[in-house]
C-alpha cells in the first residue's frame, strides 16, 4: 500500500500528488514535493485520459500480461496494465475492470479533440 | 588526475557452479592483484559490490578477512548495474584524498547457479516501484521492453533494424574471447526467430544470467609500466523508477560528459568504447544519449560496423553483457577490463588495430537509472 486510499488499498482510484506551491504534479508518493521541497502536498485525481508512450506483452501466471506506459493528461507517467490493440501514440482512458483494483488503459473512441 | 587502473581481471562468465558468490569474488580478486603485481598485504582499501546470491550486509569486510587483507577503509557498494564503475569512481577519490593507496575493487556472483532464474528475476524486479509497478506483473525485461517500444516509436524503426544488429555485434565480438558465455555467431534473423521475453524484446536481445567475478586494482600511482590512467570519471543519478525516466535526460550524457570535462577530453577523441549492455535497446538508448550515435542510428551503426573491432568505434570487444555474459556487479566491470587490455595493447587475437588510446566506459543500474562513466588513458594518449 501507498497510504492513500488507491488502487493500492483496494479502491478503485489512481492518485497524483501536486505542490500547492509550486504546481509540481507526481505518482509516487512523497511527503514533500521533489521540485521546491513544500511540504505542502495534495492528493490530485487525474481525469483519466492520457497518451500512450509504451506498450509490451509478457508471459504471467495467468495468461499474458499487457502493460501500458501512459502520460496522463496532467503531464504526470504511470504504468498499467492493457489491451491488444492498444499502440504507442494512441489516446487511451483509465478503468478499473478487475478486483482487486488495478489501472487499466483501454482506446478512447469519439474523443473530441 | 584522479588515479591509475594498476590490475585489471575478469574470469571466465557462464554456468559454473564451481564457486558461490565469495568464492567468484576471491578467484577475481587474486587474479587483479596478480596483474598488479602487488600482494594483498599492499592493499589499504575495499570495495566490493553487492551479490543477490549472497545478501550479505558487510561484503567488503567479508571480502577481505577471506583474502587475510586488513584495509584501513572497506564497504560495499550498491548501485545496481553501475555498481562496478561507482566503486571506481569511489576508489579513485580515496587514493586521491589519501584515504588510501591501493584500492581492491571486487564483484563476483553465482547469479547463474546459485538460485534459480524466477528467483532471480524476481529479485531484480524490485528496481520497479514496489507499490505502483511490481504488482501489475513487470519485470526488468518488461521494463526495458516498455523503453524498447518507446524507442522504436519515436523513431519509426523495426526491431531487425533497430535492436537486432546490436546483439548480433556483440556476439561476433564474443566468438574472439574465450571466456565469454555465448560465443556461437548469430544472425538478424536469429534474434528475431528467438522466444519471446516481453515485446519487442526476444531472448537474443537480453543478457544471460552468468556466474563470474571481475576486479580492478585503483592505485594513486601507477604500480608498474602497464597501468592505465584514469583521466576522469562521472555519474549522474535522475530517477529511480521507469515512470520518473525522461526518455531524453536518462543521465547518461551527463554522466560521459562529466567523466569527459574532467579528463579534458571529447567525445569525438574517443577510439574505444565500453557501454552497460543488458538489453539491446540499453545500448541502443546509452549509445544515443552519449552522442556516439545519431538519435536511432545505432542499430544502423551497428549494422555498418562502426562497432566492429576493426571500426571506427570499437565496441565491447570482449562481447558484452549480451553475449560475454551477465553475473551482476561483474558483469559491468567486464567492459572496464577489457578497455584496460585493449589499451595496453594485450588484446591477442581481439587486439583492437592501430592500438587505442582512450577508452570511455559507462555503465547503468536499474532503470538507466544510476550513470557511472569513466574515461580511461593508454600509454601515449
Amino acid at each position: 500500500m501507498t497510504g492513500a486510499d488507491d488502487w493500492t488499498s483496494g479502491t478503485p482510484a489512481l492518485l497524483l500528488h501536486t505542490c500547492a506551491d509550486c504546481s509540481a504534479r507526481w505518482y509516487v508518493p512523497r511527503s514533500r514535493c521533489p521540485a521546491c521541497g513544500s511540504p505542502g502536498v495534495r492528493a490530485l485525481e487525474p481525469a483519466g485520459t492520457g497518451t500512450t508512450v509504451a506498450v509490451t506483452c509478457l508471459p504471467g501466471e495467468g495468461g499474458e500480461i499487457r502493460l501500458a506506459l501512459v502520460d496522463l493528461d496532467e503531464e504526470v507517467r504511470v504504468l498499467g496494465r492493457t489491451v491488444a490493440d492498444v499502440m504507442p501514440g494512441d489516446r487511451v482512458a483509465l478503468s478499473f475492470p478487475t478486483t482487486p483494483p488495478q489501472p487499466w488503459f483501454e482506446p478512447v473512441t469519439g474523443e473530441e479533440l | 588526475m584522479t588515479g591509475w587502473i594498476s590490475g585489471a581481471a575478469v574470469t571466465a562468465f557462464g554456468r559454473d557452479p564451481r564457486h558461490d558468490a565469495v568464492g567468484w569474488q576471491e578467484e577475481a580478486a587474486y587474479a587483479a592483484l596478480a596483474d598488479a603485481g602487488l600482494d594483498v598485504a599492499a592493499v589499504d582499501g575495499m570495495l566490493v559490490g553487492y551479490a543477490t546470491t549472497l545478501g550479505h550486509l558487510m561484503p567488503a569486510d567479508l571480502l577481505a578477512q577471506r583474502l587475510g587483507v586488513r584495509p584501513a577503509v572497506a564497504f560495499g557498494v550498491s548501485s545496481g548495474g553501475a555498481t562496478g564503475l561507482t566503486m571506481v569512481a569511489t576508489a579513485s577519490q580515496l587514493v586521491a584524498s589519501g584515504a588510501a593507496e591501493r584500492v581492491l575493487v571486487v564483484a563476483g556472483e553465482d547469479r547463474r547457479s546459485g538460485q534459480s532464474t524466477q528467483t532471480s528475476t524476481e529479485a531484480l524486479a524490485q528496481v520497479g516501484h514496489r507499490e505502483l509497478e511490481v504488482p501489475l506483473g513487470a519485470t526488468v525485461p518488461a521494463y526495458y521492453a516498455l523503453l524498447a517500444s518507446a524507442y522504436l516509436h519515436r523513431h519509426g524503426l523495426l526491431p531487425e533494424k533497430g535492436l537486432a544488429p546490436l546483439a548480433v555485434q556483440m556476439r561476433a565480438h564474443a566468438g574472439a574471447h574465450e571466456g565469454a558465455h555465448l560465443r556461437t555467431p548469430i544472425t538478424i534473423d536469429d534474434v528475431l526467430q528467438s522466444r519471446r521475453v516481453a515485446d519487442p524484446l526476444r531472448l537474443l536481445d537480453c543478457c544471460p544470467v552468468s556466474d563470474g567475478g571481475a576486479a580492478v586494482v585503483v592505485t594513486r600511482t601507477p604500480a608498474g609500466p602497464r597501468a592505465v590512467r584514469l583521466a576522469g570519471t562521472g555519474q549522474a543519478h535522475l530517477h529511480q523508477h521507469l515512470c520518473e525516466l525522461d526518455l531524453d535526460d536518462t543521465g547518461a550524457r551527463r554522466s560521459a560528459a562529466a567523466a569527459l570535462d574532467e579528463a579534458g577530453r571529447t567525445l569525438a577523441e574517443v577510439d574505444l568504447l565500453g557501454v552497460y549492455d543488458s538489453f539491446t535497446v540499453t545500448l541502443a538508448m546509452l549509445l544515443e544519449e552519449i552522442g556516439v550515435s545519431a538519435p536511432g542510428q545505432a542499430g544502423a551503426d551497428a549494422s555498418a560496423g562502426r562497432f566492429d573491432r576493426t571500426g571506427p568505434r570499437p565496441l565491447n570487444t570482449h562481447g558484452g553483457l549480451l553475449s560475454y555474459g551477465h553475473c551482476g556487479v561483474a558483469g559491468g566491470m567486464a567492459h572496464l577490463v577489457e578497455a584496460v587490455t585493449q589499451l595496453r595493447g594485450e588484446g591477442g587475437v581481439r587486439q583492437v588495430p592501430g592500438g587505442p588510446r582512450l577508452g570511455l566506459v559507462h555503465a547503468d543500474g536499474g532503470i538507466l537509472s544510476a550513470h557511472a562513466s569513466l574515461v580511461l588513458e593508454g600509454a601515449g594518449a
